[in-house]
Formats: structure tokens, C-alpha cells, sequence
């Protein structure tokens, strides 16, 4: 088609080349905007995603100030009740000290291992003692619930005599946790 | 007889009206009620309202997205320095709460050996004593004297088998209890007693 005959199909027909037009224009609008609410929409839920992700921890981390001040307060206390692995003889006297409140006579103790290098761990002792069955259960109650964390690795606990007359022996292989 | 058929139009000419026609069509008045043209103009312009409605409906879509979007990175903008100290938080709350979980676990990981002491000590007869208690990394292995006649003697150790595997405190701690033996000791007054205990969950310490 010429320019002529459109100039003269818009001047036969002004309505309807201004309708065809709109309707072309329009249609292009449609595509380039529905293109866009595409990328729109999908940007809109990433983005409300983040939105809910970000609020979830404000909203969960509100009570989360004083729990961690709660746990460092206990960590603090973990630590104080945590034995040096190189301080030999404040560990000993440990047990000598035990030996004293407990009634137990102390046949032998020894640091078995220098614990762990540069994380919380075992430190292993070795431990002999004798006494009465209830003066050797009072002493492990007191090895189990004192100041130091201890686990017992091992143990046994023997009559001297088949007639069992006399004091038991108690031979320990415990851990108390510990720090290099 | 007449023919049924159609005949053929170059057959024969038609004839001519029989009277001349003398109306000039161009003169005479338009008798349709609504025009041809009417009608597509006027679909025409219904199309074109119809896609210009829809495009300017999508266009207000597109314009609320946008509002919305903007909304949401107002939250997003708005939570995001207390999200980042909520996660740093978090951090030092897992750092602290695996040395507390680490201390439990060094606790959990063995039996405590008074306590078991004293299980053994309340449910044990008047018939039993107990010579020899011996706790290593998976078995408690317990050795006494049951006392009484061999036919009496080894009737009361079955019975404490069933006391022990009845306890609720023993099968809590222990998987499996066995009787490892039943002889005369050394001494005539009563049987030698040897009892097995596998520990739940043996860690190596």
C-alpha cells in the first residue's frame, strides 16, 4: 500500500484506521507490560521471601540477648570447674583433698594423660584407695558430684579376703574434663 | 415427457424483462436501517476500547506490583540491621551452647558408678554377696556368693537374674544380663556367682 491510498483510507475511514491503531498500539502495550508484571511478580517473591526470612529472625531472635547471656554465664561457670591439664600439682591435691573429707585412705594417684591439645577434654588419672564400702561410696559421690566434671572410665571394687573381713579396695581410671 | 434435469445456462439465453427497469439506484433513498459501515466502525472502535481497557488494567496490575514491591523492601530495609544482629546472636548462642552440649555429652557418655552402687545395693538379697565389682568400657561384670545349699543356691541365683533384669533401673542402663557361672566356690557355703552386664550404647571413653 502507497502512502497515497493510506492517505486516502484514513480520510475515507478516519474511525476505523484510528481504531486499527489503538488496537495496535494497545497490543503492544499488553506484550511489553505483561513482560513486566512477569519480572515483577517473580522479583516480588524473592523479595517477600527475604522479607519473611529477615522478620522470622527479628521475631525469633528477640529472646535470644538474654539466652546468650544466660549460656555465657554458665560457660563461665564450665570453665572455673574445668581442671588444667599442665597444672600437675593442683590437680593431685585434688584428690589428696578428697582423701581428707572422705575418710578414704589414698593407696595411689597418678595424671595419666596431659589432655587434649588445644580443646576441652578427659584428662585421665589413675586411683587407688581404700576404706569401708560406705566411706568408698561417700568418696565416689563426692569424686561424681564435686567441683571437677568427672567420668569414671573403669573401675573395681574387691573384698581382700574371701572372708571379707577388712577395708575394700576401690582402683579408678576416670577423667576429669579438662583444658590444655 | 418433460426432462427432470437442470439445464445448462449457456444453453439457452434468458430472456429479457419484460419491461424496462428506469430507477436510478443512486437517487433512491437507503432503505437499510443500520449501515454496513456503521457496524464496522462501531466494532471497530469496541476492539479497540476492549484492548485499551485491557491494557490500561494490566498497566494498573503492573503499578500495584510495584507498590507492593516497595513495601516489602521497606520491611526488608527495615529488619535488616536486627536480622543481622539476631544472626550474630545466634552465632555466639551455638559457640556457648556446644560447650555446655559437650559437657553433658563427657557426662552422659559413662554410668555413674555411686549411683550404681546403690541400685546394687537395694536390690540385693540377703542370700547374695557381692565379692568383686568390675566395670570396664561395655561390661559390668559383678561376682559374688549366693548362699545356701548348690539345689537352693542356684534356684535364689536364677531368681536374682529375674530381679536384676526386672529392675527398671538395670534395663534403663544395660542391654543385656547374663549369669557367665554358677560353681562351688572354695569354701562350702554356697555357690560362686558370675554376672554380666553389657552397658547401653558402650561409647569408648
Amino acid at each position: 500500500m502507497s502512502n497515497l491510498e493510506l492517505t486516502g483510507a484514513v480520510k475515507r475511514h478516519p474511525l476505523r484506521m484510528i481504531c486499527i491503531g489503538v488496537a495496535i498500539l494497545s497490543g503492544v502495550g499488553i506484550y511489553l507490560v505483561n513482560g513486566k508484571i512477569e519480572e515483577t511478580q517473580t522479583l516480588l517473591t524473592q523479595k517477600s521471601a527475604e522479607a519473611e526470612r529477615l522478620a522470622a529472625n527479628v521475631r525469633d531472635g528477640a529472646q535470644l540477648p538474654e539466652q546468650v547471656n544466660a549460656l555465657t554465664a554458665a560457660g563461665a561457670k564450665i570453665q572455673a570447674r574445668m581442671i588444667k591439664a599442665s597444672q600437675l600439682a593442683n590437680n593431685l591435691q585434688y584428690f589428696y583433698r578428697l582423701e581428707n573429707e572422705s575418710g578414704v585412705e589414698l593407696l595411689d594417684v597418678r595424671q595419666t594423660t596431659s589432655g587434649t591439645k588445644n580443646a576441652a577434654g578427659g584428662v585421665g588419672f589413675a586411683v587407688s584407695v581404700k576404706g569401708d564400702y560406705p566411706t568408698l561410696l561417700g568418696y565416689l559421690r563426692r569424686l561424681e558430684g564435686g567441683p571437677n566434671y568427672c567420668r569414671i572410665v573403669s573401675t573395681s571394687i574387691a573384698a581382700p579376703t574371701p572372708d571379707r573381713s577388712g577395708l575394700l579396695t576401690l582402683s579408678l581410671n576416670l577423667e576429669l574434663l579438662g583444658q590444655p | 415427457m418433460l426432462s427432470l434435469r437442470k439445464k445448462s445456462s449457456d444453453a439457452e439465453e434468458p430472456l429479457p424483462a419484460w419491461h424496462p427497469d428506469f430507477r436510478n439506484f443512486q437517487r433512491l433513498p437507503d432503505t437499510k436501517v443500520i449501515r454496513t459501515s456503521f457496524l464496522i466502525g462501531g466494532a471497530a472502535t469496541l476492539i479497540a476500547l476492549l484492548l485499551l481497557t485491557w491494557v490500561s488494567y494490566r498497566a494498573y496490575f503492573l503499578r500495584d506490583l510495584h507498590a507492593q514491591l516497595n513495601l516489602v523492601q521497606g520491611q526488608i530495609d527495615r529488619d535488616k540491621s536486627p536480622s543481622d544482629q539476631a544472626i550474630a546472636q545466634y552465632k555466639k548462642f551455638q559457640a556457648e551452647s556446644a560447650r555446655v552440649n559437650e559437657v553433658s555429652t563427657f557426662l552422659k557418655s559413662r554410668p555413674v558408678v555411686s549411683d550404681l552402687l546403690l541400685n546394687l545395693g537395694k536390690t540385693l538379697p540377703d542370700y547374695v554377696a557381692i565379692d568383686r565389682f568390675d566395670l570396664n568400657a561395655t561390661t559390668l561384670n559383678l561376682r559374688g556368693t549366693v548362699r545356701g545349699a548348690p539345689d537352693q543356691a542356684s534356684g535364689r541365683a536364677s531368681t536374682y537374674l529375674q530381679l536384676l533384669k526386672s529392675d527398671p533401673y538395670f534395663t534403663d542402663k544395660f542391654s543385656e544380663i547374663t549369669l557367665l557361672n554358677l560353681n562351688r566356690g572354695t569354701q562350702n557355703n554356697g555357690l560362686v556367682l558370675e554376672l554380666s552386664f553389657k552397658l547401653k550404647e558402650a561409647k569408648k571413653p
